[in-house]
């Protein structure tokens, strides 16, 4: 047991990041509980978020219409502090992929990140050949405009002006370029559903949207959308929530009684 | 095996890298930082990559003879320009002026278009369509009327409530979203890093 402790000493340093560990101690049980519950096929009740049942409505739309969608995928990079976020516009792109696919639909995606580009490229390739129309499939729906953020969103407008979309979908990491580019096609579009996490972007989309994907939504699409699985997840995030208000109540309540 | 094999790369490298942040260890840190390396190498192809399908979307276009054609040319004859002064005349002159007088104006340009789209979004934010439109267009008048240099003259309280309403509802708000974000975060990484999602390989 000593020496099992002395390795233990010997290998957590003193700088090591106690409060995140303790996270990921908290978070990890709850995770796979709730991610193995969700797998053998429980469901947890959940409100209804209008941006998710409207991006429903719309893909339905696109394939009895023929009209595209637009899917802006931002500018977070897969292996990076964004690549969360990254994750989950990849996730709504699959959603969208899958269903136009289905009919042979065509689909639009832009993104200010390469190693995005990559990602959805591959989802669209696989959603094409899963429908039954590999031949369909072009590396070219899906446009990369340059890193610089402005940029992106000129060059996805100009993409939007050249043929009009039935939806723009703006989902992952967005800075003031969403609202240049929701504010820029405004008239070319049949709606704008969207958001992203950082509270500086999400104030500027949920201005320029119809319906607004507002923080922490944004990394429930996949539960609300098309993946089950991610209900453990959300779950998971729920439970941590409610001990971080109690943190905070607790917090609270020593403070004002001179305890800490 | 083309599903296995990524996403068990996958895990393994995640895992590593998350032992790498919490154990001091010359071998995991060793081969912890020669990841990250890696990370930085893939993302360089990447943006290689995304190049070539920047040119292969707008030659494409071209050769189709759409009706925008003419811009689709600046794009690519710029980017082989700018390509090509920085590879040839690295550090000089000529690539400081294509950044200093065609680069910065444009983004300029863009930058301050924002300012009439921010006031077009508020037209449509601020209509009164339900009691969040009426809150939100309410607060925004009495920090828009507040920031005013003779606020204190319409009323001594304004600039007090100006102040109230940044540090108490503004910072909450923006605190709630931030530790839900963070909440967010963690359970996509573990989603990520134990492949229940793995948008790397697909189904």
């Amino acid at each position: 047991m000593d020496a099992v402790l002395q390795l233990l000493v010997k290998l957590v340093p003193n700088s090591v990041d106690l409060a995140a560990l303790g996270m990921l101690v908290l978070f990890l049980p709850l995770f796979i509980f709730f991610t193995m519950q969700a797998k053998s096929g429980k469901r947890f009740a959940l409100r209804e978020i209008p941006a998710f049942t409207r991006i429903r409505r719309l893909v339905s739309q696109s394939v009895e219409s023929g009209q595209p969608i637009h899917v802006g995928l931002g500018s977070g990079r897969l292996g990076s502090e964004s690549t969360a976020e990254a994750a989950m516009s990849l996730t709504v792109f699959d959603y969208v992929a899958r269903h136009v696919a289905a009919c042979d639909q065509d689909i639009l995606g832009t993104t200010a990140e390469p190693t995005i580009l990559a990602s959805a490229q591959g989802i669209l390739c696989t959603a094409r050949k899963k429908a039954g129309f590999p031949e369909s499939y072009a590396p070219t729906d899906l446009a990369f405009y340059g890193p610089e953020a402005l940029a992106y969103a000129a060059g996805a407008a100009g993409a939007l002006h050249g043929r009009p979309h039935l939806a723009n979908i703006l989902v992952g990491r967005f800075g003031s370029e969403g609202l240049w580019l929701a504010e820029a096609t405004s008239n070319r579009v049949g709606a704008q559903v969207g958001g992203t996490s950082a509270a500086e972007g999400a104030a500027l989309l949920w201005a320029s949207m119809d319906e607004a994907i507002v923080g922490e939504e944004v990394y429930a699409a996949g539960a609300y959308l098309h993946r089950p699985s991610h209900l453990g997840s959300l779950a998971t995030q729920d439970i941590m929530r409610i001990v971080a208000i109690l943190a905070i109540l607790v917090g609270i309540a020593m403070t004002s009684l001179g305890y800490w | 095996m083309r599903r296995f094999l990524p996403i068990a790369v996958a895990i393994i490298c995640g895992l590593w890298v998350l032992a790498d942040f919490f154990v001091s260890h010359p071998l995991i840190d060793s081969v912890g930082a020669k990841l990250l390396e890696g990370v930085m190498i893939l993302a360089a192809f990447a943006l290689f990559a995304g190049i070539l399908n920047l040119l292969g979307f707008h030659a494409r276009r071209i050769s189709k003879d759409q009706k925008d054609w003419g811009y689709r040319l600046v794009l690519m004859v710029a980017l082989g320009g700018t390509l090509i002064a920085g590879i040839v005349l690295p550090g000089s002159g000529a690539l400081s002026w294509i950044f200093g007088y065609m680069y910065y104006p444009l983004q300029s340009t863009m930058a301050a278009l924002l300012a009439f789209f921010v006031v077009s979004a508020a037209y449509r934010a601020f209509r009164l369509r339900n009691g969040e439109a009426l809150i939100m267009l309410i607060t925004s008048l009495v920090v828009l009327l507040a920031q005013l240099p003779f606020s204190n003259r319409i009323s001594p309280y304004l600039p007090l409530l100006r102040k109230w309403i940044l540090d108490v509802p503004v910072t909450a708000g923006t605190r709630g979203i931030i530790l839900g974000t963070a909440l967010g975060t963690i359970t996509t990484s573990l989603r990520i890093l134990l492949a229940v999602d793995h948008p790397y390989a697909q189904d």
